[in-house]
């Protein structure tokens, strides 16, 4: 060491441990939050999943109830409007309050379309504020018979008005891709071609601030749930799911939850299961291993709810924000698994279709 | 540094100081909307005392209105019916006749059976009288006495009035929950009887049971059906005015729910 290095005070021990130990790694962390914030847009594939997931579960609301649409929400749900003074929706409720069947119809027929763009990535944004109006409009008429599913869809899609969902398996995004390779577009065409039209350093952590409260939104939500079980007897006794699933109200298939909830283990291990998959999802996901095994536990509940109790949308809607916990590798995978599968297909297709055409 | 933390330090350089003022402005926001979305969650804290209710609550609600305690502290475990009868005045001789009471829920029930994805339908009456339950629960004996009083010729609003004379028991709101919830039954009720039976409606009347699941021990001894009902009593009520669209509309889930074929 030379001598002038020697006689400046910053080489003491101590300053040297409150650099290397405390000052570093804060810079280093600094550094890598900025750069998650602002340097791209996170949980794309995860996204852009979500976006075909919830669009899929409000589809499957419209489908399900079109045959009773009128008297559900349209011009016979005179029932209803005692619920609808108390509304604090107010004027969205007024976007279905037609009393022509035909304009109600064509209405929700829209609606409907609105769901099918999302679920295809067709004019994204635009169509998820649509649907998200249009949903809350029709569904808050009758409030008394919604459930958490119109709760967390309506939230999530909020969301999503500030997010890039169409990143992957979307019309939006073959849209962009077909861009001619001609230099700086004009305002108009970006906007036609769906293209950034801001600089990313405010769309990018617009984005990433968003997921973060979809994901905060989802942590607490699980959380709550299963802190409120937890001080229930039923769900401490390990009985508490053969009470609901033996109402008619929840008899879907009342043989199959009897079979399930009759069996002592059986109905133990589903209830404390219930109660596990969800109090251990938020921490779950800090650990590669963990994080699968939370996903997995949460497709399962969530499934069991959908099939068990009749509720396949509500479900949905829940599962559909969890998909943003898969990462990008996996839905790659996925999107990879998918593809050889049809490609197999396609190859057995032909050989059959060829060895059909020859000549015996 | 290995190469992409390099890469970050350089990217980062490119873009503007704004846009870190900018970004923790964002996060800020992210966080305040979190910390009241779990102080709406949660239940009642001295936070939420501290920042008050109303704050939260005008915040949250409508657009972000959320309630996770489903199925907790103890899950569902009680099976209602919502039944309607009516006066009927033959229109060739006059004759009055009470009608046999059909449960609407009974029917709504049929429409979960075998179906993995049942309307919506399916809740109608039966939410209607959970919520007429909680409506009735914050009230005095004397209250649920003048529930069963008969409003027919006296105008339903008389028994608003009533409700409130009296001491203790349910506050203004409380009895406006429930006065709307009568109208939704009287609505249903009114409904029902035009499509199950012939004739004019004089009067309807509404009245719900509950009877709970068995306990699980008892599960092979019996099923919901078997256990002991309790039975809540309203009085006549002058029907709901309803127009012929209304009326031929409500007709499917008419048929469905009093499985009237």
């Amino acid at each position: 060491m030379s001598t002038s290095q020697k006689s400046e005070p910053q080489n003491s021990p101590l300053r040297h441990a409150v650099e290397t130990s405390v000052l570093r790694p804060a810079e280093r962390w600094s550094v890598r939050a900025q750069a998650w914030l602002l340097l791209s847009k996170h949980a794309l594939y995860g996204l852009s999943a979500a976006r075909i997931l919830v669009g899929i579960a409000l589809l499957g609301v419209l489908l399900s109830n079109f045959g009773d649409r009128h008297v559900l929400w349209g011009p016979a749900s005179f029932w209803a409007e005692p619920h609808r003074a108390s509304s604090e929706f107010g004027a969205l409720l007024g976007i279905f309050s037609t009393q022509s069947t035909v304009l109600f119809t064509v209405l929700y027929l829209a609606l409907m379309g609105a769901a099918v763009a999302v679920i295809l990535g067709w004019r994204t944004r635009l169509m998820i504020l649509l649907l998200v109006l249009g949903m809350t409009g029709l569904v808050e008429r009758a409030d008394t018979l919604g459930d958490q599913g119109d709760n967390i869809a309506r939230i999530g899609l909020t969301l999503m008005l500030l997010m890039n969902v169409t990143a992957h398996w979307s019309l939006d995004a073959r849209r962009r891709r077909q861009v001619p390779p001609r230099g700086e577009l004009p305002l108009g065409k970006k906007l036609w071609y769906g293209l950034p039209v801001l600089p990313g350093w405010i769309t990018h952590p617009v984005h990433n601030v968003a997921l973060m409260a979809l994901a905060c939104q989802i942590f607490i939500l699980y959380t709550a749930s299963a802190l409120y079980k937890v001080q229930g007897e039923l769900w401490q006794e390990g009985t508490a799911l053969h009470y609901p699933l033996s109402l008619h109200e929840y008899g879907v298939f009342p043989w199959l939850n009897s079979l399930l909830t009759g069996d002592p283990f059986m109905v133990t291990v589903l209830t404390y299961g219930s109660i596990f998959v969800q109090l251990f999802f938020a921490v779950g996901l800090l650990h590669p291993v963990t994080r699968r095994l939370a996903l997995v536990g949460i497709i399962f509940f969530h499934g069991g709810i959908a099939v068990l109790m009749g509720l396949p949308w509500f479900s949905l809607a829940m599962l559909a924000f969890d998909a943003i916990f898969v990462s990008s590798r996996t839905w790659r995978q996925l999107g990879l698994l998918l593809r050889r599968v049809r490609a197999h297909r396609r190859r057995r297709r032909r050989a059959s279709a060829a060895a059909a055409a020859e000549p015996r | 540094m290995d190469e992409s933390a390099a890469e970050q330090r350089r990217a980062l350089k490119r873009i503007p100081w704004g846009a870190r003022l900018f970004a923790g402005l964002l996060v800020l926001v992210m966080a305040v909307h979190t910390v009241i979305i779990g102080i709406w969650v949660a239940p009642r804290t001295p936070v939420q005392d501290e920042i008050g209710s109303d704050t939260v609550r005008s915040y949250v609600l409508p657009w972000f209105e959320q309630n996770w305690s489903i199925f907790a502290p103890n899950p569902r475990r009680v099976a209602v019916t919502f039944e309607v009868r009516a006066m009927i005045e033959d229109p060739e001789t006059g004759e009055e006749t009470v009608t046999e009471w059909v449960d609407m829920v009974d029917g709504e029930d049929q429409i979960v059976w075998n179906n993995p994805a049942p309307p919506r339908t399916s809740k109608i009456a039966r939410r209607t009288t959970d919520n007429l339950n909680s409506a009735r629960s914050p009230m005095n004996d004397d209250q649920l006495n003048q529930l069963q009083a008969d409003y027919v010729e006296t105008p339903i609003a008389q028994l608003r009035e009533d409700l409130l004379s009296s001491d203790g028991g349910a506050a203004a709101a409380q009895v406006d929950a429930y006065m709307s919830m009568d109208e939704v039954a009287v609505s249903l009720a009114t409904g029902m009887a035009h499509h199950a039976w012939e004739g004019e409606i004089i009067h309807v009347q509404y009245r719900t049971t509950h009877r709970p699941a068995p306990s699980y021990a008892q599960r092979e001894d019996m099923t919901v059906d078997d256990t002991d009902r309790g039975t809540r009593e309203y009085g006549w009520r002058a029907p709901a005015e309803l127009t012929d669209q209304q009326i031929e509309l409500f007709e499917p889930y008419a048929r469905q729910a009093g499985d009237l074929g």
